[in-house]
C-alpha cells in the first residue's frame, strides 16, 4: 500500500536493500580481518568451539543492523578490531546477565518459569541507570590520565597505540593507566553492583 | 611477553582485560586467562563482573561530564605540566660531594638536573599527585614529600605525614620511598607509608614491597626477642620482603622493626575516603588520631576514660560529628571551648 505522504515509498525499500548489500560487504570485510582475533578473544573467555561459531553468527547479525556502522568504521581514530571485540563482549555480557537474572529469580521464586524474567523490566532499567551513575562517579574520581585513557578506549574504541599518540605519552604508559583504571573499577565493583540492586 | 603471562597468572583480572583488548593477545595468553578463570572462581567472578562494567561504560557515550573529560584533556594536561617546579638553589657540585656521607637526609642528583618537586598538605587536607610515569600519590593531612625522578630510580622522599602510593610499573626503574632511616622499594604495587617522628609504618595493600636500610647504612644491632606474641620482630639490618596484607612498623628510638598481619587494612588505607576504622582501640589513641586532622586539638582531661575500648568508624572530615558520635557511644562528655575541645567522663555508668 502506498503512503500518501511518501509516494516514493517503494523506492526507499530498494535503497534500503542496496544499503543492505554494501553493509554486507563491509561486515564481511570486517570478519575477514578480525574473525581470528574475535575467536581468540572468545576462547580466552572460556567459550567452547560450537558456541564460538554461534556467537560469531550473532555478531554478524548485530553488525548488519548496527546503527551508523559505516561512520564508525570510517572514523580514523577508532580501531575496528577494538569495536568488534567490544561487540563480542557485549554479546557475552548479555548472556551472562540473563543467566544471573534467571538464577537470582529462580532462587527467589522457586518453580517459576525462568522464561518470565525480563532483563528489560522497569526495575532492571532503573537498576542499570543507577549502576551507570555509580560507574560514572568512579571514573570521574580517577586521576586524569587514567580516566582519559579508559574513556578513549571505551568510547572512541581507540587502540592503545592511538591512545598513546592522542595523549602524547608512550604506549607503556597507556598500559599502566589502563591497568590502574581497570583495577580501580574492579575494586569499586561491589559498590557499583550495590547501586544497581538498590531500587529492586 | 613473559611478563604479560605472569601478570595474567598472578595479577588481578584487570591484567587479563587489558590483554584482551590489546592488538597482540597471544594464544598462550588466551589459554592462561581461560585456565585461571577455570581454576579460580573468585577470579572468574572478577573477570565477568569487570567485563560487564566495561560493557556498561559504553552507556556513558554522549554524557556531558564524561565527554568533557575527553575534550578538555589537552588543556588540563598542559596546565599540569606547567606546574611550578621547585628547584633547590644549592650548588650542585657541593651537594654531590656531601651526598656520599649524607644520603639519608639529602637528595643526591646529577649535576645537570636540579628539578625536584615538593608537595605539602595542611592540617585536614589531602592532595592527590599524579606523577609523570602514571603513578599516583595521595598525601594525607599535614604531610610533606619530595619527588625526585631525575636519577635512574624513581625516588620519593617522605619528609613527614602519610601517603598512599599507587605505583605504575616501569621495568628497571624501581620506585623507592625514602624515609630517612629506612626505605621502601616497590614495583607495580599499592602501599601506604606513614612517617611520624618516632614511628615509620608501611602497610602493603597490593603486590610486594621491600623494606630495609640503605645499602651504605651502618649495621644494625642484632634482633631482639619477640615480646609481642603476634608480631614478628625482624632483624633491622637486612632487607625484608613484605607481601600484601602485611604491616611493618619501625620504632626509631628502639631501632626495632616488626611486622604483623591485621585482619583488615581499612585502618591504614581508609583515610583516602575520609573514613577510619578503629577496632577495639583505646579512646586515647582514637583521639590522638583525630587530632592529626584538626587544628583545634581535642584533649582528654579524665584518665578514667582514656582506655575505654572503642569500636567505631569515623569520618575525619567531620571531626565535630565524629565527637558527637563518640559522645553518644561512650560514657563521656565533650565540651567545646574556643581554642580546644575537652573530653571528660560523663559521670554516668562508669566502667
Amino acid at each position: 500500500m502506498r503512503n500518501p505522504l511518501n509516494p516514493r515509498n517503494d523506492n526507499i525499500i530498494d535503497l534500503a536493500s542496496a544499503q543492505q548489500s554494501s553493509r554486507r560487504r563491509l561486515v564481511q570485510a570486517l570478519f575477514e580481518r578480525h574473525a581470528g582475533a574475535v575467536r581468540l578473544f572468545l576462547r580466552a573467555r572460556s567459550v567452547g568451539p560450537d558456541e564460538i561459531e554461534d556467537l560469531l553468527q550473532e555478531l554478524f547479525t548485530r553488525l548488519m543492523s548496527a546503527h551508523r556502522l559505516e561512520e564508525k568504521m570510517a572514523d580514523s581514530t577508532g580501531s575496528s578490531r577494538s569495536y568488534l571485540l567490544t561487540m563480542a563482549n557485549g554479546l557475552m555480557v548479555d548472556r551472562w546477565r540473563k543467566e544471573q537474572v534467571r538464577s537470582a529469580y529462580a532462587a527467589a521464586v522457586r518453580d517459576v518459569d525462568p522464561g518470565h524474567t525480563d532483563e528489560h523490566s522497569p526495575e532492571r532499567v532503573v537498576a542499570a541507570q543507577m549502576e551507570l551513575e555509580a560507574i560514572k562517579a568512579v571514573i570521574l574520581d580517577m586521576p586524569l590520565n587514567w580516566r582519559v585513557a579508559l574513556l578513549l578506549q571505551r568510547l572512541r574504541n581507540m587502540s592503545y597505540e592511538d591512545i598513546a599518540l592522542h595523549m602524547g605519552v608512550q604506549v607503556k604508559q597507556v598500559d599502566n593507566y589502563l591497568v590502574r583504571a581497570l583495577r580501580r573499577l574492579r575494586k569499586a565493583r561491589r559498590k557499583i553492583e550495590a547501586a544497581g540492586e538498590r531500587p529492586c | 611477553m613473559l611478563k604479560n603471562l605472569q601478570e595474567i597468572t598472578n595479577g588481578g583480572a584487570e591484567h587479563a582485560l587489558h590483554r584482551l583488548w590489546s592488538d597482540q593477545l597471544t594464544e598462550p595468553e588466551a589459554a592462561a586467562i581461560q585456565a585461571r578463570a577455570a581454576g579460580d572462581p573468585k577470579y572468574r567472578d572478577d573477570l565477568d563482573g569487570l567485563l560487564a562494567v566495561f560493557d556498561s561504560i559504553e552507556g556513558l557515550e554522549g554524557d556531558r561530564a564524561v565527554e568533557d573529560v575527553i575534550r578538555d584533556y589537552p588543556r588540563l594536561r598542559d596546565k599540569r605540566r606547567s606546574k611550578v617546579r621547585v628547584t633547590l638553589g644549592m650548588a650542585a657540585a657541593l651537594l654531590v660531594a656531601v651526598s656520599a656521607t649524607l644520603t639519608h637526609f639529602s637528595i643526591s642528583r646529577g649535576p645537570d638536573d636540579g628539578h625536584l618537586q615538593e608537595y605539602f598538605t595542611r592540617v585536614g587536607e589531602q592532595q592527590t599527585i599524579e606523577l609523570d610515569d602514571g603513578s599516583v600519590v595521595t598525601l594525607n593531612t599535614a604531610g610533606q614529600l619530595v619527588v625526585d625522578y631525575s636519577g635512574p630510580m624513581r625516588r620519593i622522599v617522605l619528609k613527614r605525614g602519610e601517603a598512599y602510593f599507587e605505583v605504575a610499573e616501569v621495568p628497571d626503574r624501581p620506585f623507592t620511598v625514602d624515609l630517612g632511616l629506612r626505605s621502601v622499594t616497590a614495583v607495580g604495587t599499592e602501599f601506604v607509608v606513614r612517617k611520624d617522628p618516632r614511628h615509620y609504618q608501611v602497610a602493603v595493600i597490593e603486590g610486594v614491597v621491600a623494606i630495609g636500610e640503605f645499602a651504605d647504612g651502618a649495621y644494625a644491632p642484632p634482633p631482639r626477642a619477640s615480646v609481642d606474641g603476634e608480631a614478628v620482630i625482624l632483624p633491622t639490618s637486612a632487607q625484608h620482603r613484605l607481601e600484601a596484607g602485611w604491616v611493618a612498623e619501625f620504632d626509631v628510638e628502639r631501632n626495632e622493626l616488626k611486622a604483623f598481619r591485621p585482619q583488615s587494612l581499612d585502618h591504614y588505607a581508609g583515610w583516602r575516603s575520609g573514613m577510619i576504622t578503629f577496632t577495639r582501640e583505646p579512646l586515647s589513641q582514637v583521639i590522638q588520631e583525630l587530632n592529626r586532622y584538626t587544628r583545634k586539638q581535642v584533649l582528654i582531661e579524665d584518665e578514667a576514660v582514656m582506655d575505654l575500648s572503642v569500636y567505631v568508624i569515623v569520618n575525619v572530615r567531620e571531626i565535630d560529628a565524629a565527637l558527637d558520635g563518640l559522645e553518644g557511644l561512650l560514657p563521656i562528655k565533650v565540651t567545646r571551648h574556643y581554642d580546644r575541645i575537652v573530653i571528660t567522663g560523663s559521670g554516668e555508668d562508669e566502667p
